[in-house]
């Protein structure tokens, strides 16, 4: 009996490593982003000769239509990344797996994480995803600009006050657009003025994520501040996006994404710097980024799955992927790890800030109404700024809209 | 006689206009398919300075493009031979038999086209998947293979066809099918012409449901490939609109093969869309 037990266990362990997993991973990284994940996944797989890992790309924007038809017909791959925003609604679906037993199995510290993204994965006391890559806002310039109005081109402005002033100088010695500000409404709008409503010590919903909060005194002082940038100084102004790109305006808030695509569209010196905050308060920022997570399954499957998104997020593979990437790390050690604090300082030191900025970015109310949330936010900025409505009443009604939505 | 030629020549400017405004989004897309990324956004807007033919090469390997159009191709022609047989078959079943509920049932075919297409979608799906078709050719095709739109056109045409012709037809012993097939088809080129160029198009340029129900890059098609360079931060404008170009020249060439027959097809049968 004994030995039969034996052999019986011989067979099943010598056989388990031949028991080949396919595993399915949606996401929409595209172009060099979409083949830094096919390395990672070949790698994987040359380690892991038992598992099939399929990368099946979907375009952005669609990638959400495809989770919620898959999860209503029941063909969800095994798992998938989605746009941190989205992630509320997706947690809410009751089609992923709680990842807190399989993260106290493999000793996942989440203590190592940035705070801020992790927010989007948990519900009812369990974490159902997990950040694998990051983004953020700050403040790039434009250092031909700040030269020609004979501002030293290495000392960006650090407080509200000191924007509004450099801007004046340069609009007042070049004749270009001080600050462009996204004043298009939508998330654009919204997203960057959220910084402005953290950076005057304000936030977007309560603690508990039932009201809305952006209608406190901080709020109003942050949308006066637009105003006045725009009506009182004129230094920024209502205009499509784009200026910043062609030369016209000599500061904008953007992503760190814009590292990247910014070098290969424009014929200046660029400079990127923490975003401002007013004198005395600390720094803040807004952040975007992809979450990982898994689909219910057959146990098999779902362990397989766990291991490899366990593997990505080990330390070692994210600097890698952050690398070959140019996302921001969403976690410390990976910030502070020496390899990657060099890559960043001797090829990239435009995004020197931006990872320094990780460490205060907030997070978007993770409810799945933002959408309209932010939607309803971005109309009451528009109309403060176009000055249909005194900053304090417009954000008073939106709060009201933004309240019932949220009941 | 120079009364005439004013109002002549103003006719003319004021069409040239039209022309221009028609044409000026077209221009724009070919001139920003030739810019070099940098220049995305300087004049001159609509006359290139430059020629940037690298990014016709860059946008056709940034996806498997052969692989899309060979898929497109399949899914196309397979679409405007099926839409136009069984809607046209369909269309003479409503115009010219006679069986219980035909009106009712006619209401029923025209009553789809005002349930928007995002509201079927998941039902849809939920059928293919059923099915086990999901990433095949099946599901491409099948859930598609009849037009509501066509069978009306169809019906509409017929129903202008002489009666005597086809009542001559019966006398002389042809089935239902022959008549259909030898007396009414014939006749009914302009229509058929149209219905085909109408499933052309919408197959070509159809993005949602190929997206929904194709998972591998291997069954995805030329429109899906376009959505690559709409990336989650940030549009690749350039390359988009060389890729555009591409994908946009055999629906060119079709319509300007057929334009006629597309015409004559529209006015012969009262419809605009």
């Amino acid at each position: 009996m004994r030995t039969l037990t034996a052999v019986v266990t011989v067979a099943l362990l010598s056989a388990s490593p031949a028991l080949a997993v396919d595993l399915t991973f949606w996401h929409y990284w595209d172009g060099t982003n979409g083949q830094a994940l096919q390395k990672l996944i070949d790698q994987y797989q040359k380690a892991h000769p038992g598992v099939n890992i399929k990368a099946e790309f979907v375009p952005g924007g669609e990638l959400q239509t495809k989770l919620q038809t898959a999860i209503t017909g029941h063909r969800t791959p095994s798992m998938a990344i989605a746009d941190l925003t989205n992630m509320p609604a997706l947690v809410r679906s009751g089609a992923l797996v709680p990842l807190d037993p399989y993260m106290a199995k493999s000793k996942v510290n989440l203590g190592d994480y940035f705070q801020g993204p992790l927010v989007y994965g948990k519900y009812q006391g369990g974490q159902y995803s997990l950040p694998v890559s990051a983004s953020n806002l700050a403040l790039f310039y434009n250092k031909d600009l700040f030269r020609q109005a004979g501002l030293d081109p290495n000392k960006p402005p650090r407080t509200w006050e000191e924007l509004e002033q450099v801007a004046k100088t340069i609009q007042a010695k070049t004749g270009k657009q001080g600050f462009e500000l996204f004043t298009q409404g939508g998330e654009g709008t919204s997203w960057q003025w959220q910084v402005f409503l953290w950076g005057a010590g304000g936030d977007v919903l309560n603690k508990q994520n039932t009201a809305a909060a952006f209608n406190s005194p901080a709020g109003v002082k942050a949308l006066q501040y637009w105003v006045d940038l725009v009506n009182k100084d004129k230094v920024s102004n209502v205009a499509p996006w784009g200026q910043f790109g062609r030369g016209d305006a000599a500061m904008v808030m953007d992503g760190s994404w814009m590292t990247q695509f910014f070098p290969e569209q424009i014929d200046f010196e660029l400079g990127s710097a923490p975003f401002p905050s007013p004198k005395g308060m600390p720094p803040a920022t807004n952040m975007g980024g992809e979450q990982v997570f898994i689909f219910k399954g057959d146990p098999a499957t779902q362990q397989a799955a766990w291991d490899f998104i366990n593997w990505f997020s080990s330390t070692p593979v994210q600097i890698q992927w952050d690398r070959m990437t140019g996302f921001m790390p969403v976690k410390k050690s990976v910030a502070n790890a020496p390899s990657y604090r060099n890559w960043v300082k001797n090829t990239r030191p435009l995004l020197q800030p931006f990872v320094d900025s990780m460490a205060f970015a907030h997070p978007r109310p993770p409810v799945p109404e933002y959408a309209q949330l932010s939607d309803r936010l971005a109309q009451a900025i528009q109309e403060a700024v176009t000055g249909r409505a005194k900053p304090a009443d417009a954000l008073n009604r939106a709060a009201q809209d933004v309240n019932r939505l949220l009941k | 006689m120079r009364r005439l030629r004013w109002t002549t020549l103003l006719t003319h400017v004021v069409l040239l206009f039209g022309a221009f405004l028609a044409a000026m989004p077209f221009l724009w897309v070919i001139t920003t398919s030739l810019k070099p990324n940098g220049a995305l956004y300087q004049p001159p807007l609509l006359l290139p300075t430059h020629f940037e033919w690298e990014n016709y090469r860059k946008a056709w390997e940034a996806a498997p493009f052969p692989r899309f159009f060979l898929n497109s191709a399949v899914m196309t022609v397979a679409l405007t031979v099926l839409q136009t047989l069984l809607s046209a078959m369909a269309g003479y079943a409503f115009a010219r038999l006679r069986f219980p509920g035909r009106n009712l049932l006619f209401f029923i075919v025209l009553g789809t086209l005002m349930i928007p297409f995002p509201v079927t979608l998941i039902p849809n799906f939920l059928t293919v998947n059923a099915l086990g078709w999901v990433d095949t050719y099946q599901a491409l095709i099948i859930p598609r293979a009849v037009s509501a739109f066509a069978i009306f056109l169809f019906r509409q045409f017929f129903l202008s066809i002489p009666k005597e012709l086809e009542e001559a037809a019966r006398i002389d012993g042809a089935s239902p099918f022959t008549i259909f097939w030898r007396i009414v088809l014939p006749l009914s080129t302009p229509v058929l012409a149209a219905s085909a160029i109408f499933s052309f198009l919408f197959a070509w340029n159809d993005f949602l449901w190929p997206l929904i129900v194709t998972n591998s890059t291997e069954m995805r098609t030329v429109q899906v490939g376009l959505a690559t360079f709409q990336g989650q931060y940030g549009i690749f404008w350039t390359l988009l609109c060389a890729a555009t170009v591409i994908v946009t020249l055999p629906a060119l060439l079709a319509f300007l093969a057929a334009q006629r027959r597309f015409i004559e097809g529209i006015t012969s049968t009262g419809l605009k869309e």
